[in-house]
């Protein structure tokens, strides 16, 4: 009886005092931790800790790659014959300079001279030959399905000593951009093991691996170019959910697509860099599902949503609204004004419902990818927002493969959020996915006087001629309202305050050549 | 004098104190638990919202009561499976004995010896994550150990004299297995679906953390807590909360699970 | 002897049985290793030529002992994701897993028999009492929430480890050691209560036997015969209990690597279920699935070792 009593107490003092101590733990964060991080001690060799969430598991090949994530890393150590610049323009990379031919199919391409593998080797036509036709699919071995947007080449043909000649079945003004990818990079001919260890040409130089642990990449010394500021790059690949332990502790020095949560933890720390993501996030609809094959349905949802909300709520602010299948960072095919066309108007939506014989409203289901948590939550909140129009909205989460086997290859789904980005620095990228006839058409969208547009765009030859057909394009998928069309996010990147340089690229990429330790904290 | 049972009583208490308030939720919640409001993002614990609010302005006191719903629920059905497979594998191996019973009495030593998380992660990446798939995976991993436990006391009852008695007096091995053997084994067998209970909630816990088990819309505390480790700077309730229900949980089915053998030995 | 040859025989059929379970589950899910390899776009034709190659065509259980073979002879092919060699990958990983158990499950003894004996002399006492409830409530402790205490306090605040940055056993053994001391923790702190716990109680049941009387009235001093004698038999029940844990341990550092960042053969499996990567999966499992049966067949020896009355049979 004592003993048991005595331990009855206990029990309760214990218990009180484990919730005191997390009440304690709780309250501390406000007291502490607030000061500015530290240069750590690997700023002084001149080395980098960068956290990823996703390892390189598609491929290390550059031309197999898939994944937005190893893309990203890999446009440290690979390039094409052209490449990107920050501003978006297309600059001179392996090739020094390219000549096309007046009718604009023939491209030839001049090697920079003197430019080098990471394994000391000189790039020579024989490799180009070779990289091109392989990530084109021109191999015979055939093991190499074609990235898409190259199958416009017939032939790649070395032409002189360092000089290639890319030939197209027709002219394309886009085509030097669908070369600025790492998907074409150059890579040494008759090198066998580009999964495991690959060699390119870039900045950096692959060094190592150790699966789910880390990714290591060192300066290559005979760049071309002006070369990497930092020595060395190590890649931790840590799961999100731990990001904001891993830059508090200083285990890390920069970490990119951190949540607005996550941004709240560190802003005190570290500086915080952001950039639009370079995508489109929309509430995508099946054009031929019912009730979403009728215009009126989907203007009405357009009039339901508030943007702006979904921006606040999910993004803590940081999005830019937009109104068709374009971002901001794409200046020239950029139209501002599409982002108002269907200002939030509740009225307005169940009026258009009435008028489409929907008084009721009706039901549908909204699938989303559940490794996203920006496109859940806003999923979430446009729910929320639909039931005041009457329109009852089921959330439902699918793992990212089954969202890519059965919504965007099976097309078996009423409609869904997601973002659309585009791997290479062309409109076509963003705009071609909704003719008619396109593989990935998803939405089903089916409009005969976009498809024509874009099939007068592509043989376009004049730059501005093609930007004001792809302008008008725009405008047919925001009047028929194609898909609720809500923002680009902001990206943002934690960056110690010690480093500088980080500059933004218009497509999904992270620089890391230009990023320098500096003596001065920017805190 | 007799001795006061406090194992029982406490977790009793604790348990009765949280099944009482997940069944009030089923019913009624002070909010909807997937509710956002901007107004009242990040509350800290206050009158209104006992728990705090998350990021977007959910209840964390409805949403952790809608978890401990989910864990309850797939407690009660992987336990149910277990015990009712459990009782009739280990009544019959128990009372009868033979070559049967040694066969799967092996067969039930090598499925018990295997960490059950390891078996349910084979099953995920199988046949993928869910609620009703981790009820069977786990459900069926419970089966050995309730029918050890089942066949254990079986073979021990089975000799006494209150058995033979009933057999003298005609009854048939199911009846004297069911009423006469099975209300002597109740404390043991309490006892034990106590403690399936407790292995039950941490498992769905540990596989949700994962994010390899119950998956969304159905919320699942294993999941929040997970979602809480990046928010344990700006709102530390909701990790705090979300794990103290969990421990709660579990202290209390395995006090519930002592207190029981306690009883069984008195 | 006999005895011997019978356990030895179910320990082989119970590997068998394990190794074929394991194959068959990754051959019941729809697509096979061609289509993964080949990914969507792969042409019908492709595919039956690619199945031909590897030997996917040939019957279920000819695969299986092909299979097998190349996996007793240290093959185990070549992972989807990563190109690599699995036996390569998972050597790599291997020790970091290991030390982390290895760790863990020795906390666990040294602190537990020690605690266990103490609180078993001083039952009913204050101390033993608080211990007792303390013990209590920290068996309740999932051990990933533990461990996410754990990196706020010890990583964070305390600043005793850099959460997220792990240090390799090839560069500083001590620094990897020091990482995985707290995830060892964390892994350990539940079993620990739980093994004090028993131990305590079968303490209590011995100190009640004659034998201690005996040894006491001869004028042994009470530590001594608690050491020489009542160990001895009290850690008899307590012995299936670390071999069972051991079993949990290897579970247990699947989820606290996630929690810790700790790049160990957990993390490589969730990863390898996630991408799909089936021959990794299936190779870690079986590699864990075996580590259990044989360390049970183990404990089975031990037990008889220390407690003759078992032989019996």
């Amino acid at each position: 009886m004592k003993k048991g009593f005595k331990s009855f107490i206990l029990m309760v003092l214990a218990l009180t005092m484990t919730v005191s101590l997390c009440a304690c733990a709780g309250g501390k964060d406000t007291s502490a931790d607030n000061e500015a991080i530290e240069a750590p001690e690997r700023a002084a060799t001149n080395e980098l800790n960068v956290a990823i969430a996703q390892d390189l598991d598609d491929s290390l090949d550059p031309h197999l790659a898939v994944s937005a994530g190893t893309r990203e890393v890999n446009f440290n150590i690979f390039e094409g014959l052209v490449k990107a610049d920050s501003e978006g323009n297309i600059v001179p990379a392996v090739a020094e300079k390219v000549d096309v031919s007046p009718d604009g199919t023939v491209y030839t391409f001049t090697i920079r001279e003197g430019i080098k593998f990471h394994n000391g080797e000189a790039v020579t036509a024989d490799d180009v030959v070779f990289s091109i036709s392989r990530c084109a699919g021109l191999l015979d071995d055939g093991s190499y399905t074609a990235a898409s947007s190259l199958s416009t080449i017939v032939s790649v043909e070395k032409s002189g000593d360092n000089t290639v000649d890319i030939t197209l079945s027709s002219a394309n003004a886009e085509f030097l951009a669908y070369l600025a990818t790492t998907n074409a990079a150059i890579i040494p001919e008759g090198y066998e093991d580009q999964a495991t260890a690959p060699v390119g040409t870039g900045p950096f130089k692959y060094v190592s691996r150790s699966p789910q642990e880390n990714f290591v990449m060192e300066k290559f010394d005979e760049y071309w170019g002006e070369g990497a500021k930092l020595d060395k790059v190590t890649y931790l690949i840590i799961d999100s959910g731990s990001w904001v332990m891993s830059l508090k502790s200083g285990a890390v020095d920069l970490c990119a697509h951190l949540t607005a949560d996550q941004v709240a933890s560190v802003a005190d720390q570290y500086t915080i860099e952001k950039d639009t993501m370079k995508l489109v996030q929309a509430l995508y609809l099946n054009n031929a599902v019912e009730p979403f094959n009728n215009v009126l349905v989907r203007q009405a949802l357009c009039y339901a949503i508030d943007k702006q909300a979904v921006i606040d709520f999910v993004c803590d602010g940081n999005g830019v609204p937009i109104g068709s299948s374009m971002f901001p960072a794409f200046g020239k095919y950029y139209i501002e004004e599409l982002a108002d066309m269907y200002s939030y108007n509740v009225e307005k939506a169940k009026q258009l419902l009435t008028e489409a014989g929907y008084a009721d409203g009706f039901k549908f289901t909204i699938t989303v990818p559940s490794n996203y948590p920006q496109h859940v939550q806003a999923g979430e909140v446009i729910a929320s927002m639909l039931q005041q129009v009457g329109i009852t909205a089921e959330i439902k989460q699918v793992e990212w493969s089954t969202w890519v086997s059965d919504v965007y290859g099976g097309r078996n789904f009423d409609a869904t959020v997601v973002g659309f980005d585009t791997s290479t620095l062309t409109a076509s990228g963003m705009l071609q996915r909704w003719t008619s006839d396109h593989g990935k058409n998803m939405i089903n969208f089916n409009n005969a006087e976009y498809d024509a547009l874009y099939k007068q765009a592509v043989a376009c030859t004049d730059v501005d001629e093609q930007t004001e057909l792809f302008k008008q394009m725009e405008m047919i998928l925001a009047e028929e309202a194609a898909n609720v069309y809500i923002q680009d996010l902001y990206d943002m990147v934690a960056v110690n305050p010690y480093l500088e340089g980080l500059t933004f690229y218009p497509m999904y990429v992270l620089d890391l050549s230009t990023v320098a330790w500096t003596e001065t904290s920017a805190k | 004098m007799k001795k006061i049972n406090w194992n029982l009583r406490i977790g009793g208490t604790i348990t009765a104190v949280l099944v009482l308030l997940i069944l009030i939720g089923t019913v009624w919640l002070p909010y909807d638990p997937n509710a956002m409001s901007s107004a009242d993002k990040q509350m800290a614990p206050c009158l209104a919202h006992l728990f705090g609010t998350d990021n977007f302005g959910r209840d964390m006191f409805s949403r952790i009561l809608e978890g401990g719903r989910t864990s309850l629920f797939i407690a009660f059905c992987t336990v149910a499976i277990g015990v009712v497979a459990g009782i009739i594998l280990g009544s019959l191996t128990g009372y009868f004995g033979g070559w049967l019973d040694e066969l799967l009495m092996r067969i039930c030593d090598s499925i018990a010896a295997f960490p059950s998380i390891l078996l349910a992660l084979v099953v995920v990446s199988v046949f993928g994550a869910g609620k009703y798939k981790i009820i069977l995976t786990l459900g069926i991993l419970f089966i050995p150990s309730f029918a050890r436990i089942v066949r254990g006391e079986f073979a021990k009852e089975r000799t006494k004299d209150y058995v033979q008695n009933a057999r003298i007096m005609g009854a048939g091995p199911l009846r004297v297995m069911f009423s006469h053997i099975l209300p002597n084994v109740q404390n043991v067998l309490f006892s034990s679906v106590a403690i399936g209970f407790n292995n039950a909630v941490l498992a769905e816990a540990s596989m949700s953390y994962l994010s390899m088990g119950v998956q969304p819309p159905d919320a699942s505390l294993g999941r929040m807590l997970s979602e809480a480790q990046s928010t344990m700077f700006t709102t530390p309730w909701c990790a705090i909360f979300t794990g103290g229900f969990i421990v709660l949980l579990i202290l209390g089915f395995t006090l519930l699970g002592q207190g029981f053998q306690e009883k069984g030995v008195q | 002897m006999k005895y011997y040859i019978k356990k030895i025989i179910t320990l082989i059929i119970t590997l068998f049985a394990v190794s074929l379970l394991a194959f068959w589950a990754f051959q019941v899910i729809p697509g096979d290793a061609a289509t993964h390899i080949l990914g969507t776009e792969a042409t019908p034709e492709r595919l039956e030529a690619l199945r031909e190659q590897m030997g996917l065509n040939r019957p279920f259980l000819v695969q299986y002992f092909d299979w097998l073979k190349d996996f007793l002879f240290g093959d185990m092919g070549t992972s989807y994701s990563y190109h690599m060699s699995v036996k390569e990958m998972i050597g790599a990983k291997l020790p970091i897993t290991g030390a982390l158990s290895l760790m863990s499950f020795l906390m666990i003894v040294i602190v537990s028999i020690p605690l266990g004996m103490w609180q078993g002399k001083h039952a009913g006492e204050l101390p033993d009492v608080a211990a007792g409830v303390l013990g209590q409530i920290t068996m309740s402790f999932p051990p990933f929430f533990l461990g996410m205490i754990f990196t706020l306090v010890f990583g964070l605040w305390l600043n005793l480890f850099t959460q997220g940055q792990f240090i390799s056993y090839t560069e500083n053994f001590s620094g990897f050691l020091g990482y995985l001391f707290f995830p060892a923790l964390a892994i350990a702190l539940p079993k620990i209560a739980m093994a004090t716990k028993l131990l305590r109680s079968s303490v209590l049941v011995e100190l009640q036997q004659d034998y201690v009387r005996t040894a006491r009235s001869r004028g042994r001093k009470f530590n001594s015969v608690l050491v020489k004698h009542v160990l001895r038999n009290a850690l008899i029940p307590v012995v299936t209990f670390y071999a069972t844990t051991l079993a949990d341990i290897v579970a247990g550092s699947i989820i606290i690597e996630q929690v810790f960042s700790v790049p160990g053969i957990g993390r490589l499996l969730l990863s390898s279920i996630m991408n799909r990567d089936f021959p990794v999966v299936q190779a870690i499992v079986v590699m864990m699935a075996a580590l259990v049966v044989i360390v049970n067949f183990i404990t089975d020896l031990l037990y008889q070792f220390i407690d003759p009355r078992i032989k019996v049979q």
